[in-house]
């Protein structure tokens, strides 16, 4: 029963722990329009792309990686790692690109 | 009984050629998640899942290549299952089946509320015929996932003479500790139908799991035991997948 009981407290302690840990996908890879860039039109519109493929193609083997996590120079590294590993296109991969350097605010 | 140890040294073999190459991941053992091979991916996994029941125990192997068709159709070939079995003191090797599966993608769980999937798969032995339907369903919260998956299945056993249905529905959760690293548990829910109306019981495994990528490679466990009284299925389950993606 003192073992019940006390499973029944622990697992949504864990679980609140867990879930405390967890960064949005808003935080992670901020939508184009929260970035607050002047950009329109077609700028934009890539800058959606490379978001879409963000957290598609990217967060296929683990989670949705916050993009503020990493320094321009890791992300440097990480690339074309990643790119090799999804098969992203050089098209797809300038996109990107494009979309973490304006959340890096580069 | 050489047979069998070439069998095994094969597998052997083949899975340390898979230390040496780069793999890509699965997060859980048993369930599937509704994220598909990128397109233009091939994944090689070799699945190992080991059940050990009452006197018995069973190894079952299998050789899968995935093929990243489109960024949301995937499709795999069952290359050579085969399986490993001793029960009673008696030890037997033999084919289990070749078959084919697909996997559409139905929404992303990074760009939905939810992940969905559907799943299809044949396997064919000279023994018996699989056909399986699972709808897989997915939830990201950040590094914590969920998913679940029903599934239905028809078999035809003993030379494709006694029909069997099996209801399944399986959940994980897991955390992503590191993007290298997640952990999680698994649980399964089965009742087998034998000619589709007589129910052996209420089987329910529950277990712990864990999944380690680097680079293209990665290695995923689960390790469950079953909580329920149904004395004819396993009191444990092992299952592993290796995988590496070209």
């Amino acid at each position: 029963m003192n073992r019940l009981l006390s499973a029944s407290l622990s697992l949504p302690l864990i679980a609140s722990i867990l879930l405390a840990g967890c960064v949005s996908l808003e935080q992670a890879a901020p939508p184009v329009a929260l970035l607050g860039l002047p950009t329109t039109g077609s700028k934009r519109t890539d800058l959606e792309k490379g978001r879409d493929i963000y957290i598609t193609r990217c967060a296929k083997c683990h989670s949705v990686e916050p993009v503020k996590k990493y320094t321009t120079s890791e992300w440097e590294r990480i690339m074309p790692v990643m790119v090799e590993k999804t098969k992203l296109t050089p098209d797809d991969n300038a996109l990107v690109c494009a979309y973490v350097s304006a959340v890096l605010g580069r | 009984m050489n047979y069998s140890r070439h069998r095994i040294v094969a597998s052997l073999i083949l899975l340390l050629s898979c230390f040496s190459a780069h793999a890509t991941e699965r997060r859980f053992a048993i369930s599937y998640e509704t994220t598909t091979a990128p397109k233009g991916t091939i994944e090689y996994e070799q699945s190992i899942f080991w059940e050990r029941g009452r006197g018995s125990d069973t190894l079952h192997f299998r050789q899968e290549l995935e093929f990243g068709i489109t960024d949301r159709l995937q499709l795999a070939v069952y290359l050579f299952d085969f399986e490993h079995a001793r029960e009673n003191g008696q030890r037997s090797t033999a084919w289990a089946g070749s078959g084919i599966e697909a996997v559409y993608q139905m929404t992303d769980p990074n760009k939905s509320w939810l992940g969905s999937a559907l799943y299809g798969e044949v396997l064919l032995s000279d023994r018996e015929l699989e056909l399986e339907g699972k709808i897989l369903l997915q939830k990201n919260l950040g590094p914590l996932m969920l998913v679940y998956n029903g599934i239905i299945e028809a078999k035809w056993e003993d030379h494709y003479s006694k029909p069997v249905g099996v209801l399944e529905q399986t959940i994980g959760v897991s955390y992503q500790f590191h993007p290298s690293f997640s952990a999680g548990l698994e649980a399964k829910h089965e009742v087998a139908l034998e000619n589709w109306n007589h129910s052996t019981g209420n089987a329910v495994f529950v277990g712990p799991n864990l999944s380690f990528r680097k680079s293209n490679f990665f290695i995923t466990a689960a390790g469950l035991f079953r909580v329920t009284d149904v004395p004819e299925e396993p009191k444990f389950e092992l299952s592993t997948v290796i995988g590496f993606h070209f």
